[in-house]
Protein backbone atom coordinates (compact mmCIF):
# COMPACT_ATOMS: atom_id res chain seq x y z
CA UNK A 1 0.00 0.00 0.00
CA UNK A 2 1.44 3.56 -0.54
CA UNK A 3 1.50 5.92 2.29
CA UNK A 4 -1.94 7.77 1.45
CA UNK A 5 -1.15 10.33 4.24
CA UNK A 6 1.54 11.43 1.74
CA UNK A 7 -0.32 11.99 -1.37
CA UNK A 8 -0.26 15.71 -2.83
CA UNK A 9 -4.18 17.40 -2.19
CA UNK A 10 -4.77 17.16 -5.91
CA UNK A 11 -3.90 13.69 -6.02
CA UNK A 12 -6.45 12.50 -2.95
CA UNK A 13 -9.14 14.69 -4.86
CA UNK A 14 -8.60 12.35 -8.09
CA UNK A 15 -8.26 9.59 -6.18
CA UNK A 16 -11.95 10.73 -4.36
CA UNK A 17 -13.42 10.86 -7.59
CA UNK A 18 -12.23 8.19 -8.51
CA UNK A 19 -13.81 5.93 -5.89
CA UNK A 20 -11.43 5.63 -3.48
CA UNK A 21 -12.82 5.93 -0.01
CA UNK A 22 -10.09 7.03 1.96
CA UNK A 23 -8.65 10.01 0.00
CA UNK A 24 -10.85 12.51 1.10
CA UNK A 25 -10.76 12.00 4.95
CA UNK A 26 -7.40 11.84 4.78
CA UNK A 27 -7.59 15.71 2.60
CA UNK A 28 -9.85 16.46 5.70
CA UNK A 29 -7.52 15.77 7.94
CA UNK A 30 -4.81 17.66 6.48
CA UNK A 31 -6.81 20.91 6.26
CA UNK A 32 -9.56 20.82 8.80
CA UNK A 33 -7.79 22.72 11.59
CA UNK A 34 -7.12 25.76 9.25
CA UNK A 35 -10.29 25.59 7.80
CA UNK A 36 -11.89 25.19 11.21
CA UNK A 37 -10.33 28.83 12.09
CA UNK A 38 -11.91 30.42 9.00
CA UNK A 39 -15.36 29.28 9.62
CA UNK A 40 -15.04 30.07 13.90
CA UNK A 41 -13.49 33.41 12.80
CA UNK A 42 -16.51 33.70 10.26
CA UNK A 43 -19.56 32.43 12.40
CA UNK A 44 -18.15 34.06 16.01
CA UNK A 45 -19.71 30.93 17.44
CA UNK A 46 -18.86 27.26 17.78
CA UNK A 47 -21.89 25.29 16.94
CA UNK A 48 -22.16 27.38 13.94
CA UNK A 49 -19.02 27.33 12.96
CA UNK A 50 -19.45 23.65 13.52
CA UNK A 51 -22.19 23.10 11.09
CA UNK A 52 -21.23 25.56 8.47
CA UNK A 53 -17.96 22.98 8.28
CA UNK A 54 -19.88 19.85 8.11
CA UNK A 55 -21.82 21.44 5.48
CA UNK A 56 -18.88 22.91 3.40
CA UNK A 57 -17.18 19.90 3.46
CA UNK A 58 -19.84 17.03 2.75
CA UNK A 59 -20.22 19.91 -0.33
CA UNK A 60 -16.55 19.44 -1.06
CA UNK A 61 -16.84 15.45 -1.16
CA UNK A 62 -20.22 16.22 -3.64
CA UNK A 63 -18.15 18.14 -5.52
CA UNK A 64 -15.24 16.96 -6.11
CA UNK A 65 -15.78 15.93 -9.58
CA UNK A 66 -16.36 19.57 -10.51
CA UNK A 67 -12.75 20.90 -9.67
CA UNK A 68 -10.91 21.76 -12.56
CA UNK A 69 -7.13 22.62 -11.20
CA UNK A 70 -7.30 26.32 -12.22
CA UNK A 71 -6.92 26.84 -7.92
CA UNK A 72 -5.00 25.42 -5.49
CA UNK A 73 -6.88 22.38 -3.58
CA UNK A 74 -6.89 24.69 -0.29
CA UNK A 75 -8.24 27.48 -2.45
CA UNK A 76 -11.03 25.53 -3.58
CA UNK A 77 -11.46 24.05 -0.02
CA UNK A 78 -11.71 27.55 1.80
CA UNK A 79 -14.02 28.75 -1.25
CA UNK A 80 -16.59 26.35 -0.22
CA UNK A 81 -15.95 26.94 3.40
CA UNK A 82 -16.62 30.80 2.94
CA UNK A 83 -19.53 30.15 1.20
CA UNK A 84 -20.89 28.27 3.87
CA UNK A 85 -20.19 30.65 6.35
CA UNK A 86 -21.42 33.29 3.76
CA UNK A 87 -24.72 31.82 3.51
CA UNK A 88 -25.63 31.24 7.33
CA UNK A 89 -24.25 34.23 8.21
CA UNK A 90 -26.55 35.87 5.63
CA UNK A 91 -29.64 33.98 7.37
CA UNK A 92 -28.72 35.16 10.54
CA UNK A 93 -28.58 38.69 9.36
CA UNK A 94 -31.81 37.88 7.85
CA UNK A 95 -33.42 37.61 11.42
CA UNK A 96 -31.17 38.97 14.24
CA UNK A 97 -32.27 37.90 17.42
CA UNK A 98 -31.22 34.51 17.78
CA UNK A 99 -30.26 33.67 20.95
CA UNK A 100 -26.59 33.17 20.34
CA UNK A 101 -26.53 36.72 20.04
CA UNK A 102 -28.37 37.39 23.17
CA UNK A 103 -26.09 35.53 24.67
CA UNK A 104 -23.23 37.17 23.56
CA UNK A 105 -24.46 40.36 24.32
CA UNK A 106 -25.12 39.41 28.41
CA UNK A 107 -21.68 38.46 28.40
CA UNK A 108 -20.56 41.37 26.82
CA UNK A 109 -22.68 43.62 29.20
CA UNK A 110 -21.58 41.49 32.08
CA UNK A 111 -17.78 42.02 31.00
CA UNK A 112 -18.33 45.62 30.83
CA UNK A 113 -19.86 45.26 34.27
CA UNK A 114 -16.93 43.68 35.67
CA UNK A 115 -13.98 46.09 34.05
CA UNK A 116 -12.75 48.87 36.09
CA UNK A 117 -9.39 49.49 35.77
CA UNK A 118 -9.41 48.22 32.28
CA UNK A 119 -5.62 46.87 32.38
CA UNK A 120 -4.16 44.58 30.31
CA UNK A 121 -5.65 41.50 32.06
CA UNK A 122 -7.64 38.39 30.91
CA UNK A 123 -10.74 40.47 31.43
CA UNK A 124 -9.90 43.18 29.02
CA UNK A 125 -8.93 40.66 26.90
CA UNK A 126 -12.01 38.87 26.57
CA UNK A 127 -13.92 42.28 26.14
CA UNK A 128 -11.71 42.66 23.67
CA UNK A 129 -12.67 40.23 21.49
CA UNK A 130 -16.23 40.38 22.26
CA UNK A 131 -15.83 43.93 21.00
CA UNK A 132 -14.27 42.42 17.69
CA UNK A 133 -16.49 40.10 17.19
CA UNK A 134 -19.53 42.49 17.94
CA UNK A 135 -18.15 45.19 15.64
CA UNK A 136 -17.56 42.69 12.90
CA UNK A 137 -21.33 41.87 13.06
CA UNK A 138 -22.30 45.12 12.13
CA UNK A 139 -20.43 45.30 9.07
CA UNK A 140 -21.84 44.33 5.39
CA UNK A 141 -21.04 40.80 4.70
CA UNK A 142 -18.60 41.00 2.03
CA UNK A 143 -16.50 43.86 4.01
CA UNK A 144 -16.78 41.18 6.83
CA UNK A 145 -15.64 38.52 5.26
CA UNK A 146 -12.94 40.41 3.71
CA UNK A 147 -11.44 41.85 6.80
CA UNK A 148 -11.51 38.54 8.86
CA UNK A 149 -9.91 36.54 6.10
CA UNK A 150 -6.89 39.89 5.63
CA UNK A 151 -6.84 41.12 8.87
CA UNK A 152 -7.85 38.39 11.34
CA UNK A 153 -6.39 35.45 9.74
CA UNK A 154 -3.58 36.96 7.86
CA UNK A 155 -4.33 35.57 4.83
CA UNK A 156 -2.59 37.76 2.01
CA UNK A 157 -4.88 39.89 0.02
CA UNK A 158 -4.22 37.79 -3.45
CA UNK A 159 -5.38 34.77 -1.33
CA UNK A 160 -8.29 36.64 -0.15
CA UNK A 161 -9.15 37.67 -3.49
CA UNK A 162 -8.94 33.63 -4.73
CA UNK A 163 -10.77 32.21 -1.89
CA UNK A 164 -13.39 35.14 -2.31
CA UNK A 165 -13.32 34.65 -6.26
CA UNK A 166 -12.65 38.78 -6.39
CA UNK A 167 -10.26 40.87 -7.89
CA UNK A 168 -7.83 42.00 -5.28
CA UNK A 169 -8.60 45.31 -5.74
CA UNK A 170 -12.17 44.80 -5.03
CA UNK A 171 -10.66 42.85 -1.18
CA UNK A 172 -8.28 46.12 -1.16
CA UNK A 173 -11.44 48.31 -1.00
CA UNK A 174 -14.01 45.78 0.84
CA UNK A 175 -11.69 45.76 3.60
CA UNK A 176 -10.43 49.71 3.55
CA UNK A 177 -14.33 50.26 3.71
CA UNK A 178 -14.78 47.53 6.65
CA UNK A 179 -11.95 49.51 8.40
CA UNK A 180 -13.27 52.87 7.84
CA UNK A 181 -16.63 51.67 9.79
CA UNK A 182 -14.76 49.63 12.52
CA UNK A 183 -12.27 53.03 13.24
CA UNK A 184 -15.03 54.36 16.01
CA UNK A 185 -16.06 51.31 17.81
CA UNK A 186 -12.40 49.60 17.92
CA UNK A 187 -9.69 52.21 17.42
CA UNK A 188 -9.92 52.73 21.21
CA UNK A 189 -8.83 49.21 22.02
CA UNK A 190 -5.26 50.58 20.69
CA UNK A 191 -5.45 54.03 20.53
CA UNK A 192 -4.78 55.76 24.23
CA UNK A 193 -6.83 58.67 23.00
CA UNK A 194 -9.83 57.66 21.42
CA UNK A 195 -11.94 59.44 19.08
CA UNK A 196 -14.53 61.43 20.58
CA UNK A 197 -17.79 59.34 19.48
CA UNK A 198 -16.71 56.10 21.00
CA UNK A 199 -17.83 54.98 24.37
CA UNK A 200 -21.20 55.68 24.63
CA UNK A 201 -22.73 53.06 26.24
CA UNK A 202 -22.32 49.73 24.13
CA UNK A 203 -21.39 52.52 21.67
CA UNK A 204 -20.71 50.90 18.09
CA UNK A 205 -19.65 47.97 19.41
CA UNK A 206 -23.87 47.29 19.78
CA UNK A 207 -24.70 44.66 16.87
CA UNK A 208 -27.92 45.67 14.92
CA UNK B 1 -10.41 72.43 7.22
CA UNK B 2 -13.45 71.93 5.12
CA UNK B 3 -11.94 69.94 2.73
CA UNK B 4 -10.70 66.86 5.30
CA UNK B 5 -10.90 64.14 3.47
CA UNK B 6 -13.37 61.35 4.98
CA UNK B 7 -12.65 58.39 7.03
CA UNK B 8 -13.25 55.75 4.07
CA UNK B 9 -10.72 58.25 1.68
CA UNK B 10 -8.18 57.87 4.38
CA UNK B 11 -8.49 54.19 4.63
CA UNK B 12 -8.25 53.84 0.30
CA UNK B 13 -5.65 55.94 0.83
CA UNK B 14 -3.60 53.74 3.31
CA UNK B 15 -4.59 50.91 0.54
CA UNK B 16 -3.04 53.26 -2.38
CA UNK B 17 -6.80 52.45 -4.01
CA UNK B 18 -7.40 56.35 -4.37
CA UNK B 19 -7.05 58.01 -8.21
CA UNK B 20 -3.74 59.75 -8.34
CA UNK B 21 -4.94 63.25 -8.28
CA UNK B 22 -7.06 62.52 -5.09
CA UNK B 23 -3.89 60.83 -3.47
CA UNK B 24 -1.80 63.75 -4.18
CA UNK B 25 -4.87 65.73 -2.72
CA UNK B 26 -4.89 63.75 0.53
CA UNK B 27 -1.05 62.96 0.99
CA UNK B 28 -0.47 67.01 0.81
CA UNK B 29 -3.62 67.47 3.50
CA UNK B 30 -2.00 64.81 5.80
CA UNK B 31 1.27 66.40 6.12
CA UNK B 32 -0.07 69.35 7.63
CA UNK B 33 -3.31 68.38 9.44
CA UNK B 34 -2.43 66.33 12.71
CA UNK B 35 -6.25 65.00 12.46
CA UNK B 36 -6.58 63.01 9.65
CA UNK B 37 -2.73 61.59 10.34
CA UNK B 38 -3.85 60.83 13.59
CA UNK B 39 -6.93 59.04 11.71
CA UNK B 40 -4.52 57.35 9.39
CA UNK B 41 -2.76 55.92 12.15
CA UNK B 42 -6.07 54.45 13.83
CA UNK B 43 -6.95 52.64 10.81
CA UNK B 44 -3.73 50.96 10.87
CA UNK B 45 -4.73 49.98 14.66
CA UNK B 46 -8.18 48.66 13.34
CA UNK B 47 -6.41 46.44 11.59
CA UNK B 48 -3.88 45.55 14.82
CA UNK B 49 -6.91 45.08 16.84
CA UNK B 50 -8.01 42.23 14.06
CA UNK B 51 -4.74 40.62 14.48
CA UNK B 52 -4.27 40.34 17.96
CA UNK B 53 -7.41 38.63 18.41
CA UNK B 54 -5.80 35.06 19.70
CA UNK B 55 -5.36 32.27 16.88
CA UNK B 56 -8.37 29.82 17.29
CA UNK B 57 -7.12 26.57 18.93
CA UNK B 58 -7.10 22.97 16.62
CA UNK B 59 -10.74 21.86 16.22
CA UNK B 60 -11.64 20.10 18.87
CA UNK B 61 -12.31 16.42 18.83
CA UNK B 62 -16.25 16.03 19.12
CA UNK B 63 -16.10 18.43 15.84
CA UNK B 64 -13.45 16.84 14.44
CA UNK B 65 -15.24 13.27 15.04
CA UNK B 66 -18.93 14.41 13.77
CA UNK B 67 -16.97 15.90 10.76
CA UNK B 68 -15.12 11.98 10.09
CA UNK B 69 -18.49 10.03 10.82
CA UNK B 70 -20.19 12.06 8.00
CA UNK B 71 -17.75 11.31 5.61
CA UNK B 72 -17.90 8.13 6.65
CA UNK B 73 -21.43 8.60 5.83
CA UNK B 74 -20.95 9.94 2.69
CA UNK B 75 -18.42 7.33 1.87
CA UNK B 76 -20.90 4.56 2.27
CA UNK B 77 -23.91 6.06 0.83
CA UNK B 78 -21.57 6.44 -2.37
CA UNK B 79 -20.52 3.27 -2.32
CA UNK B 80 -24.35 1.67 -1.44
CA UNK B 81 -25.62 3.94 -5.13
CA UNK B 82 -23.09 2.54 -6.99
CA UNK B 83 -24.07 -0.79 -6.61
CA UNK B 84 -27.26 -1.72 -4.27
CA UNK B 85 -29.53 0.93 -5.39
CA UNK B 86 -32.02 -1.77 -7.05
CA UNK B 87 -31.78 -4.45 -4.38
CA UNK B 88 -33.50 -2.41 -1.71
CA UNK B 89 -36.12 -1.16 -3.50
CA UNK B 90 -35.29 2.36 -5.10
CA UNK B 91 -36.21 1.96 -8.65
CA UNK B 92 -33.88 3.25 -11.05
CA UNK B 93 -36.40 5.63 -12.55
CA UNK B 94 -38.17 6.40 -15.85
CA UNK B 95 -39.21 10.00 -16.15
CA UNK B 96 -42.47 10.60 -15.12
CA UNK B 97 -43.80 13.45 -17.06
CA UNK B 98 -46.74 15.50 -14.84
CA UNK B 99 -49.93 13.82 -17.21
CA UNK B 100 -49.15 11.03 -15.41
CA UNK B 101 -50.23 11.79 -11.79
CA UNK B 102 -50.83 8.28 -10.76
CA UNK B 103 -47.46 7.82 -10.12
CA UNK B 104 -46.96 10.17 -7.78
CA UNK B 105 -47.39 9.88 -4.25
CA UNK B 106 -49.76 12.45 -3.40
CA UNK B 107 -50.87 10.82 -0.07
CA UNK B 108 -54.46 11.09 -0.52
CA UNK B 109 -54.32 14.64 -1.65
CA UNK B 110 -56.57 15.71 -4.91
CA UNK B 111 -54.14 16.69 -7.40
CA UNK B 112 -53.00 20.19 -6.67
CA UNK B 113 -53.22 23.06 -8.84
CA UNK B 114 -49.86 23.32 -9.65
CA UNK B 115 -49.43 20.13 -11.26
CA UNK B 116 -52.20 20.89 -13.88
CA UNK B 117 -50.39 24.04 -14.00
CA UNK B 118 -47.58 22.42 -14.69
CA UNK B 119 -48.78 19.59 -17.20
CA UNK B 120 -47.67 22.25 -20.22
CA UNK B 121 -44.40 20.17 -20.98
CA UNK B 122 -43.09 20.04 -17.80
CA UNK B 123 -41.37 17.29 -16.58
CA UNK B 124 -40.65 15.70 -13.19
CA UNK B 125 -36.96 15.38 -12.49
CA UNK B 126 -36.04 14.00 -9.23
CA UNK B 127 -34.34 11.53 -6.89
CA UNK B 128 -37.49 10.14 -5.68
CA UNK B 129 -39.70 11.30 -2.81
CA UNK B 130 -38.08 9.16 -0.42
CA UNK B 131 -34.90 10.88 -1.21
CA UNK B 132 -36.92 13.86 -0.80
CA UNK B 133 -38.28 13.18 2.26
CA UNK B 134 -34.74 11.98 3.70
CA UNK B 135 -33.29 15.22 3.07
CA UNK B 136 -36.22 17.45 4.88
CA UNK B 137 -36.26 15.44 7.86
CA UNK B 138 -32.77 14.80 8.02
CA UNK B 139 -32.53 18.47 8.22
CA UNK B 140 -35.03 18.66 10.25
CA UNK B 141 -33.19 17.15 12.83
CA UNK B 142 -30.64 18.79 12.76
CA UNK B 143 -31.87 21.97 13.26
CA UNK B 144 -33.68 20.74 16.56
CA UNK B 145 -31.12 18.82 17.75
CA UNK B 146 -27.91 20.81 17.40
CA UNK B 147 -25.19 18.78 16.12
CA UNK B 148 -25.27 15.71 17.83
CA UNK B 149 -28.47 14.31 16.88
CA UNK B 150 -28.23 14.50 12.75
CA UNK B 151 -25.99 11.43 12.99
CA UNK B 152 -28.78 9.18 14.63
CA UNK B 153 -31.50 10.33 11.99
CA UNK B 154 -28.97 10.63 9.20
CA UNK B 155 -28.39 6.54 9.91
CA UNK B 156 -31.95 5.75 10.05
CA UNK B 157 -32.73 7.44 6.81
CA UNK B 158 -29.53 5.76 5.06
CA UNK B 159 -31.36 2.50 5.94
CA UNK B 160 -34.57 3.63 4.71
CA UNK B 161 -33.23 4.80 1.82
CA UNK B 162 -29.87 3.56 0.41
CA UNK B 163 -30.19 5.51 -2.56
CA UNK B 164 -30.44 8.68 -1.18
CA UNK B 165 -26.83 9.82 -2.79
CA UNK B 166 -25.52 12.04 -4.92
CA UNK B 167 -25.86 13.45 -7.67
CA UNK B 168 -28.79 14.62 -6.46
CA UNK B 169 -31.20 16.03 -8.31
CA UNK B 170 -34.16 18.93 -7.36
CA UNK B 171 -37.74 18.25 -8.23
CA UNK B 172 -38.67 20.81 -10.88
CA UNK B 173 -42.39 21.69 -11.38
CA UNK B 174 -43.63 24.60 -13.41
CA UNK B 175 -46.31 26.35 -10.49
CA UNK B 176 -47.06 29.08 -13.24
CA UNK B 177 -46.72 31.67 -10.14
CA UNK B 178 -45.47 35.61 -11.05
CA UNK B 179 -43.63 35.69 -8.19
CA UNK B 180 -42.98 39.10 -6.88
CA UNK B 181 -40.85 40.57 -4.53
CA UNK B 182 -43.36 41.64 -1.86
CA UNK B 183 -44.99 38.51 -1.64
CA UNK B 184 -42.45 36.05 -2.30
CA UNK B 185 -42.22 34.06 1.23
CA UNK B 186 -46.36 33.70 1.16
CA UNK B 187 -46.35 32.25 -2.35
CA UNK B 188 -43.19 29.95 -2.12
CA UNK B 189 -44.79 28.53 1.10
CA UNK B 190 -48.02 28.06 -1.41
CA UNK B 191 -46.07 26.21 -4.13
CA UNK B 192 -43.91 24.06 -1.76
CA UNK B 193 -47.13 23.32 0.34
CA UNK B 194 -49.11 22.17 -3.47
CA UNK B 195 -45.84 19.92 -4.24
CA UNK B 196 -46.39 16.66 -2.67
CA UNK B 197 -42.54 14.40 -2.99
CA UNK B 198 -43.20 11.80 -5.53
CA UNK B 199 -42.61 8.77 -4.83
CA UNK B 200 -39.75 6.51 -5.77
CA UNK B 201 -39.58 8.40 -9.41
CA UNK B 202 -36.52 10.22 -10.76
CA UNK B 203 -35.15 10.67 -14.34
CA UNK B 204 -31.41 9.73 -15.00
CA UNK B 205 -30.97 9.72 -18.39
CA UNK B 206 -33.96 11.61 -20.25
CA UNK B 207 -34.49 14.92 -18.71
CA UNK B 208 -35.21 17.35 -20.83
CA UNK B 209 -33.02 20.04 -22.22
CA UNK B 210 -34.48 23.07 -19.73
CA UNK B 211 -34.52 20.67 -17.28
CA UNK B 212 -30.83 20.23 -17.41
CA UNK B 213 -30.16 23.42 -17.41
CA UNK B 214 -32.02 24.20 -13.86
CA UNK B 215 -30.72 20.82 -12.19
CA UNK B 216 -26.85 22.59 -12.93
CA UNK B 217 -27.77 25.57 -11.66
CA UNK B 218 -29.74 24.41 -8.64
CA UNK B 219 -26.62 22.55 -7.91
CA UNK B 220 -24.15 24.83 -8.52
CA UNK B 221 -25.94 27.51 -6.77
CA UNK B 222 -26.21 25.43 -3.85
CA UNK B 223 -22.84 24.49 -3.90
CA UNK B 224 -21.64 28.23 -3.81
CA UNK B 225 -24.03 28.70 -1.04
CA UNK B 226 -24.01 25.40 0.76
CA UNK B 227 -27.24 24.59 0.59
CA UNK B 228 -28.96 21.38 -1.07
CA UNK B 229 -32.24 22.68 -3.58
CA UNK B 230 -35.13 20.22 -3.70
CA UNK B 231 -37.00 21.88 -5.81
CA UNK B 232 -37.31 24.57 -8.48
CA UNK B 233 -40.31 26.40 -9.41
CA UNK B 234 -39.40 27.01 -13.81
CA UNK B 235 -41.54 30.22 -12.89
CA UNK B 236 -41.93 34.24 -13.68
CA UNK B 237 -40.59 36.97 -11.21
CA UNK B 238 -41.41 40.77 -11.89
CA UNK B 239 -43.42 39.37 -14.65
CA UNK B 240 -39.81 37.97 -16.10
CA UNK B 241 -38.99 34.48 -16.44
CA UNK B 242 -37.48 33.33 -13.31
CA UNK B 243 -36.65 30.27 -11.83
CA UNK B 244 -37.43 29.90 -8.01
CA UNK B 245 -35.23 27.22 -5.60
CA UNK B 246 -36.25 26.15 -2.53
CA UNK B 247 -33.93 24.51 -0.10
CA UNK B 248 -35.35 23.35 2.95
CA UNK B 249 -33.62 24.22 6.34
CA UNK B 250 -35.27 22.50 8.70
CA UNK B 251 -38.26 24.46 10.28
CA UNK B 252 -37.10 27.05 8.00
CA UNK B 253 -37.33 27.19 3.97
CA UNK B 254 -34.79 29.26 2.21
CA UNK B 255 -35.84 30.14 -1.31
CA UNK B 256 -33.47 31.96 -4.02
CA UNK B 257 -34.83 33.58 -6.95
CA UNK B 258 -32.26 33.53 -10.18
CA UNK B 259 -31.86 34.76 -13.42
CA UNK B 260 -32.02 32.14 -15.88
CA UNK B 261 -29.36 33.14 -18.19
CA UNK B 262 -27.40 34.25 -15.13
CA UNK B 263 -27.14 31.24 -12.71
CA UNK B 264 -23.36 31.73 -12.59
CA UNK B 265 -23.07 35.17 -12.25
CA UNK B 266 -23.19 36.80 -9.04
CA UNK B 267 -26.15 38.91 -9.85
CA UNK B 268 -27.78 36.44 -10.74
CA UNK B 269 -29.68 36.12 -7.19
CA UNK B 270 -32.71 38.50 -8.16
CA UNK B 271 -34.05 37.83 -4.47
CA UNK B 272 -33.78 35.69 -1.23
CA UNK B 273 -36.76 34.86 0.86
CA UNK B 274 -36.69 32.55 3.80
CA UNK B 275 -40.19 31.50 5.46
CA UNK B 276 -41.35 29.26 7.94
CA UNK B 277 -41.99 25.27 6.43
CA UNK B 278 -45.68 24.80 7.32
Amino acid sequence: MDAVQELPDRELLTRHTQGDDQAFAVLVRRHRDRLWAVAVRMMGDREEASDALQDAFLSAFRSADRFRGESQVTTWLHRIVVNACHDRLRRRKARPSTPTEDDTLDVLSNDRLGRVGGGPDHASQTEARLDVHAALETLPLDQRMALTLVDMLGYRVEEAAQILDVATGTVKSRCARGRAKLLPSLAHLRNPHPPRDVTTGRGGANPS
Amino acid sequence: MTSHPDVEALAFFAEELLEPDEERTVAHHIETCALCAATLDELTAVSGVLADVPPVPPMPQDVADLLDRRIDEAVRERAGSDDTATETGGPVAPVVPFTRPKKRGFNGMNLPRLMMLAAAGAVVVGGGGAVLNAVMSTQQESAVGGSAAPLLQEEQAEEAVPDAAQPYKPEIVGSGTDYTSKDLADQAADVLDATVPESGYGAEEEAQDGSILIEECAVSLGERLGVRFTLVDDARFEGAPAWVLFAPMGDTTEVYVVDPAGCESPDGVLEQETFTTR
